[in-house]
């Protein structure tokens, strides 16, 4: 492999761009199949990240990237980075890199990122707010699922 | 509607991302968050959601449940405690009080697949402890004036049955009907089992991979005892011979067999089921490397289970604030301690109306609990 087949650029949403190292991308099943079928140059554009996230995920897979000779990064150091990670993330971003993760097909970053979602996500409230979901419940049936669920509800 | 500031901030998951969160909250989260919206209600209540959900919680670790009684109102609580950790990360427990009746048999149950199956004279109602919700199953009828309900869960399709055996005093000679009943199957109704040698079960069943086992005896008056095994998935039933000779213990899950472990004092004897076939079985005796009566929480400590990782589990026979459990691997002759703070103190007290002078008994113990959003 020639030196320039080492890396390896991606170009996000907003047209920025970022070189990586081929080892860090291909973390990205989706870019894996990319690069496998060669129906892309060296510029792989990615329609559905914006730079903000792309920048966060490209992190994330340079910190997972297994390195030659140097594999031996101990997990019990990786998670604790992982949670680092996600820790001062807010919700809209959590929920944005879900979505890059989803769509990279970046298995291990989608349960990392869900899995921060569900331990920071309190509230019906912040669901209703960051996933824009509207409650359709008529009062009376709220009233009725609430009160079959009392107890879910006691702090 | 939304206001502008949200429209901004807002995104939107497609269904399976949404599953995805779901099934990683925990239970008393996955169930207030019905309340989101239609959509999130019905998710939630999918069976196929409920079967990833309780298959990650079972994943993510089983739970020690004690459930306890004052000793002045009788009134029952219980505790869940992540069951394999250690005291260095400060247990995340769950408490609340249970308020189903009280008068019925809690000591000869097993939680099986997150589901117990609780026997009272002459009904079988199955409580999920995670969902605090008990379900009252169709009166059996089953010859006998009082009956002994067994849970079984059979891991190949995901199915909880329910194995009901007369126990003592044949109320018309000729009537004797073993009975099962599937949790949520499309009949709502006992089947009998036929062909079954007339037995009666003495003590507690224990569900292990799909087979439910209980000690009983051919005679009314309880003389030559042998062990049954119930295969949830094809309902046969089998005897297999024991070799001990007195009525007391429990049976449990032990280095993957099924094992009858006593104790008595400091010393626990276990009869370990080698091979079903030949009635073959092993014995094992150890003494524990501590006291039961525990000189460092100054309480009395009792064997109420064996977890996942072969490890006996002293729980205290009174629960102050903190309590200590003690976990003794007879493999390695070595123990842990795990200080439960925090959960049976003064604020949890006063939110239960309990003054000071209220103390909490111990009366059952299950370990391998794990979370199920099933209800029925």
């Amino acid at each position: 492999m020639s030196k320039s087949e080492k890396k390896i650029v991606l170009k996000s949403l907003d047209n920025e761009a970022f070189e990586v190292e081929k080892a860090v991308a291909l973390q990205s099943q989706t870019i894996w199949v990319m690069c496998e079928d060669k129906c892309v140059g060296n510029e792989i554009p990615l329609e559905n990240v914006t730079g903000q996230i792309l920048a966060k995920v490209i992190d994330y897979c340079k910190k997972h990237a297994v390195v030659d000779g140097d594999g031996d990064e101990s997990s019990e150091e990786l998670k604790n980075w992982d949670t680092e990670f996600t820790k001062n993330m807010d919700q809209s971003t959590l929920f944005n890199m879900i979505l890059a993760a989803n769509y990279l097909n970046i298995k291990s970053l989608l349960n990392l990122t869900c899995q921060a979602v569900a331990d920071k996500t309190k509230t019906i409230d912040e669901f209703h707010t960051f996933l824009n979901i509207e409650n359709n419940f008529t009062p009376e049936e709220e009233a009725q699922i609430c009160q079959e669920n009392l107890w879910a509800f006691d702090d | 509607r939304v206001g502008k500031k949200r429209e901004s901030k807002a995104t939107s998951l497609p269904l399976d991302l949404i599953f995805e969160i779901l099934e990683r909250l925990p239970a008393k989260s996955a169930v207030k968050f019905r309340c989101v919206s239609k959509l999130w209600s019905s998710i939630t209540t999918l069976p196929s959601f409920i079967r990833s959900f309780d298959a990650r919680s079972s994943a993510t670790g089983p739970r020690l449940l004690i459930v306890s009684r004052t000793d002045k109102y009788n009134q029952r609580f219980v505790f869940s405690i992540p069951q394999n950790q250690n005291s260095d990360n400060q247990p995340v427990v769950d408490s609340y009080e249970m308020t189903i009746p009280t008068n019925y048999c809690l000591s000869c149950t097993d939680s099986v697949h997150g589901l117990i199956c609780i026997t009272r004279p002459r009904r079988v109602e199955i409580w999920n402890p995670t969902m605090r919700r008990v379900a009252t199953l169709p009166r059996p009828k089953t010859g006998g004036k009082d009956t002994h309900g067994f849970l079984g869960y059979d891991p190949i399709d995901g199915t909880y049955k329910v194995l009901c055996m007369p126990t003592f005093h044949l109320r018309h000679k000729g009537k004797y009907q073993p009975l099962v009943f599937t949790l949520g199957g499309a009949q709502d109704s006992w089947r009998v089992i036929h062909g079954v040698t007339e037995h009666y079960p003495l003590q507690c069943g224990k569900c292990i991979n799909g087979v439910v086992y209980y000690v009983a005896s051919l005679e009314i008056d309880g003389a030559a005892w042998f062990l049954v095994s119930f295969h949830v998935r094809s309902e046969k039933m089998s005897m297999i011979q024991v070799p001990w000779s007195h009525n007391r213990g429990f049976l449990s899950l032990y280095q993957g067999k099924l094992a009858r472990v006593t104790s008595n004092a400091d010393d626990i004897t276990m009869w370990i089921l080698e091979d079903a076939e030949k009635h073959e079985w092993s014995c094992k005796h150890f003494h524990l490397p501590f006291p039961s009566n525990d000189p460092v929480s100054n309480t009395f400590l009792r064997l109420k289970g064996v977890n996942d990782a072969d490890e006996l589990i002293y729980v205290p026979r009174k629960l102050v604030n903190p309590f200590h459990i003690l976990y003794y691997h007879p493999g390695r002759n070595s123990f842990r301690r795990v200080i439960v703070d925090g959960v049976a103190d003064e604020q949890f007290m006063r939110r239960n109306g309990l003054d000071d002078k209220t103390s909490l008994i111990t009366i059952s113990a299950y370990s391998n609990h794990i979370d199920t959003l099933l209800s029925f």
